[in-house]
């Protein structure tokens, strides 16, 4: 792995590819749960959620992938970072939410605890970029 | 690499025990710079920075002209004058210390040879306030190869 850290532009590379998949996951996922809650509601649930969600999955992608090849290139120092290990509790907790969420019915659940797993997931994927920008500072 | 894996998720429970951290600039005492030399050992010359570890030479002392040495000038906004005025050594006595140095991409900007294992060197920089934790020091000027090189930001 030594591409990664030893050619200049490459971390710095798979950093921006991180941060769009950062933005299309959270961005996405914001519009659906807003509608969720209520808001925009002349856009139907449904039909929001079959756009939405794939582009936050992808999103997803491409932070994982990214941050894949950037943890395999330090893997001792990203173990020793509090923040890291954090992070990815963080991930896995946000992570079975919305595993959770969709055995529970997905849409068709359309009841408090299913708001509750919104706002939740919006919580959890927060608090992931605070870590994820705290490893850097630890 | 497969058994590196599978020691990550095994070590993964065991991670405070792991020493090796990242730093920014906010967390060092940027009021207190200090002033090390010595041998260069275990460099690493990759991203997200450059570091190695230094072996002080024995003796350590600031230089009497370090205040008559022209420090380059950089994009971001040091005052060379007020730092190297502020340089003392540092009163903890690790005989190594960790020294970060700045992104690939900066350290080419500056065009610093690769340092290598057994060259001596020497750094104005920062560490923790009241130098408490492990011994690191994120460099502001690195001296090498007869040169200085200020490692916060690009050349002008």
């Amino acid at each position: 792995m030594n591409w990664v850290t030893g050619v200049p532009w490459v971390y710095p590379s798979l950093e921006v590819v991180h941060i769009v998949g950062i933005g299309l996951l959270i961005g996405s996922l914001v519009v659906f749960e807003l509608r969720v809650w209520g808001l925009g509601r002349a856009v139907e649930l449904h039909a929001l959620a079959r756009l939405a969600l794939p582009i936050s999955v992808s999103g997803f992608a491409l932070a994982l992938c990214s941050g894949l090849v950037m943890f395999l290139s330090q893997i001792d120092e990203m173990l020793g970072n509090t923040a890291f290990v954090v992070k990815m509790g963080l991930v896995a907790a946000a992570g079975l939410n919305a595993i959770g969420f969709h055995l529970r019915g997905g849409l068709a659940a359309d009841d408090r605890f299913a708001r509750v797993q919104t706002a939740l997931s919006l919580g959890l994927w927060v608090a992931v970029v605070f870590c994820g920008r705290w490893i850097a500072y630890k | 690499m497969q058994r590196r894996t599978l020691l990550a998720f095994a070590a993964a429970g065991f991670a405070p025990a792991l020493a090796r951290a990242h730093h920014g600039w906010s967390g060092f005492d940027q009021d207190r710079p200090i002033y090390l030399e010595g041998k260069a050992e275990s460099v690493v010359w990759k991203n997200p920075h450059a570091e190695l570890m230094l072996r002080v030479s024995p003796g350590l002392a600031v230089p009497a002209d370090l205040a008559k040495r022209a420090l380059p000038a950089q994009s971001a906004s040091v005052d060379p004058a007020k730092v190297v005025a502020a340089t003392r050594l540092p009163t903890r006595k690790d005989p190594v210390w960790e020294l970060e140095l700045a992104p690939l991409t900066r350290m080419e900007a500056w065009k610093v040879a690769e340092i290598k294992d057994g060259q001596t060197i020497a750094a104005i920089g920062y560490t923790f306030p009241a130098e408490k934790g492990e011994a690191v020091m994120r460099v502001e000027y690195l001296f090498a190869d007869g040169k200085v090189y200020g490692l916060r930001s690009s050349p002008v």
